[in-house]
């Protein structure tokens, strides 16, 4: 049986330096920050850390009474404009009661009609201001983000407009102070890609220094192939020319859990299971959906692990025979990349599957960053990319001095 | 704005040392870039620091006088910063302005013998730049009386200091008390220095190369 925390979106900040554009006599400072504010989670990249938390928050008293140990992943966030308070994140999604679920629908949290909500403006000040924490405070500071391959071009102009602006805002983390932040984010500082793209950037540099393995990929036939919560998106390269991108709604992990909500109905036809999207991520701790029957008055736990493993597989086959029909069985090509969260949780089974293309080879999303999750692929690619770009301007500026 | 600062030959060798190096002259001009660079987010100096230089200290300490002449009209700020100093202390700020400046390497170079000071030039890495931001805002607002044969313009002066600034810079950073994973810090800094000192044709094209790719 698997273990079901695994597909659990993680909340965690890990202190690591990333590559940097300092100042000097000659220059300012340039502080840059990553995002991907996806369906299940947002995943930053910033000089000091990376960091990732769910993608819910949820409006709080101002002064939340705290009884007990605070777990060090509360994460609390106060617009100083306005003086609203949020938690973000685990917490939020622990704190999430019967009236929240109910006001809240799967389409409000999935849809990618969601730039001017609340929850995805306070989602993005706590990724910026993660990412802020403990950088200069003089330097210009530019966001890189990302859109799914085929909303890009439709949204890009949405999400700038979303993100732009003057942020005062303040965050706890854990037991913690409140740590106030205040800057400006210039509408020209935030630059969106496509995401699959983030995961190309990542392989093509290793720590901001070009790596060997990154140029062949470029130079060959290349596909990245990235699972996320709500989308499939592909990105294809042939021979240093981008090919081909597709972006698929129903072989993500949003429609896995789908998937497992209609069998537990199916297989439990008398109880009436009402249970959403969102909340089966609180269930993965325990790999069991609770229900109440109010005729017997008891509570039944029905278990879903083996449902969520079988569910994952099929839909993993079928996203894989769907993407060999539509690149000629991926003869000619000479590397899968697969990334995101849920294409981690693949990799293996597409491995296998892809194990009679002996042309073919099938790498891990985070090749130059093993020792984090392939969750933050892009994210890193982000960074990565932005960094190679204000690098390059330094350069030329230095150049004409 | 004219006046002076002293230089003391036992207190502050290292803008002393400098000054030896650079000249009189140029040395004024280091004075301006300073506050401005204090005061103006975003300013582009017009003097460089000499990179790489070895400082030599007098054998002997001696004061040295150097002018402080702040006249042009482009320098209010400058001023009004200034004026803001604290009784006696205008020395100390301008002398700390220089060192922020020229940054953490030459200060400590000239407290250092040649053999130590090589060393350093070695491991020296590009200071960040110290700015407080935009901290002096002077708005001038110009009436213009309509009376023939008589300039009656009349300049008003506006002096506001805002908040300062938040630095985060000291503030510890947030843990989740996860374990972190380990890594090679001499890979971490590789990338710093490369990027303000100069990268290869490599990463160029390699980004010339994403940038056809990504569209």
């Amino acid at each position: 049986m698997i273990n079901t925390k695994a597909f659990k979106t993680r909340s965690e900040i890990i202190e690591k330096k990333l590559p940097r554009i300092n100042g000097n006599n000659q220059y300012k400072g340039k502080t840059i920050v990553a995002l991907d504010i996806g369906y299940s989670g947002v995943k930053g990249a910033s000089p000091n850390r990376v960091f990732t938390f769910p993608s819910y928050a949820k409006k709080t008293p101002k002064d939340l009474d705290v009884v007990g140990k605070v777990r060090p992943s509360d994460i609390q966030l106060r617009n100083d404009k306005t003086g609203e308070c949020w938690l973000v994140g685990q917490a939020a999604e622990t704190m999430m009661d019967q009236v929240d679920i109910e006001s809240t629908t799967d389409a409000s949290l999935y849809t990618r009609y969601r730039y001017d909500s609340e929850v995805f403006k306070v989602l993005a000040m706590t990724g910026m201001a993660l990412g802020l924490w403990g950088t200069g405070s003089g330097n210009d500071i530019y966001l890189q983000t990302g859109l799914p391959a085929t909303y890009k071009d439709r949204d890009e102009g949405k999400i700038v407009s979303a993100l732009c602006g003057d942020y005062a805002v303040s965050i706890k983390v854990g037991s913690g102070d409140w740590v106030p932040f205040q800057f400006t984010l210039d509408e020209n500082h935030i630059d969106v890609m496509e995401q699959p793209q983030g995961t190309l950037c990542a392989t093509a540099y290793d720590n901001g220094v070009v790596s060997q393995m990154g140029k062949d990929i470029l130079r060959s036939n290349s596909i990245i192939l990235d699972i996320g919560f709500g989308t499939e998106d592909i990105f294809s390269i042939r021979s240093g020319y981008k090919n081909a991108h597709q972006t698929y709604s129903d072989t993500g992990m949003r429609a896995v859990f789908e998937a497992v909500i209609k069998q537990l109905q199916a297989d439990h036809k008398n109880y009436a299971l009402e249970t959403k999207i969102f909340e089966l991520q609180r269930y993965m701790e325990n790999g069991e959906v609770p229900y109440f029957d109010a005729d017997e008055f008891q509570m039944h736990n029905l278990p879903f692990a083996d449902i969520l493993e079988e569910k994952n597989r099929e839909i993993c086959d079928k996203s894989i025979r769907r993407l060999m029909q539509d690149y000629g069985n991926l003869v000619g090509y000479n590397y899968l990349i697969v990334t995101g969260g849920t294409g981690e949780s693949r990799f293996e089974q597409i491995k296998e599957m892809l194990s009679g293309l002996p042309t073919l080879q099938v790498l891990p999303g985070n090749l130059n960053t093993q020792d984090l999750a392939f969750s933050y692929s892009n994210v890193m690619g982000y960074y990565m990319l932005r960094h190679a770009k204000l690098a390059a301007e330094v350069r030329k500026l230095g150049m004409t001095q | 704005m004219r006046g002076s600062i002293i230089l003391s030959g036992r207190r502050d060798p290292d803008l002393i040392s400098l000054y030896r190096t650079v000249g009189t002259q140029e040395f004024s001009r280091i004075i301006k870039d300073a506050l401005r660079m204090a005061i103006r987010g975003g300013y582009v100096p017009r003097t460089k620091i000499p990179e790489g230089a070895t400082l030599h200290r007098d054998p002997k300490p001696v004061n040295v006088k150097v002018d402080l002449v702040i006249t042009a009209e482009g320098d209010e700020d400058v001023r009004v910063f200034l004026s803001h100093a604290r009784k006696r202390e205008l020395g100390f700020l301008v002398k700390q302005a220089v060192r922020f400046y020229i940054g953490p390497a030459l200060t400590m170079q000239a407290f250092l013998d040649e053999e130590c000071q090589a060393a350093l030039q070695k491991m020296a890495v590009p200071v960040q730049v110290f700015s407080l931001g935009q901290t002096v805002t002077v708005t001038k607002t110009v009436r213009t009386k309509d009376v023939v044969k008589k300039d009656t313009t009349k300049t008003k002066e506006t002096k506001v200091i805002p908040a300062t600034p938040v630095n985060t810079e000291n503030i510890a950073p947030p843990s989740f008390n996860l374990p972190n994973p380990t890594f090679d810090d001499t890979a971490n800094l590789a990338p710093q220095t490369e990027t303000n000192a100069g990268g290869t044709n490599e990463e160029d094209d390699m980004l010339a190369m994403l940038e056809g790719l990504l569209g």
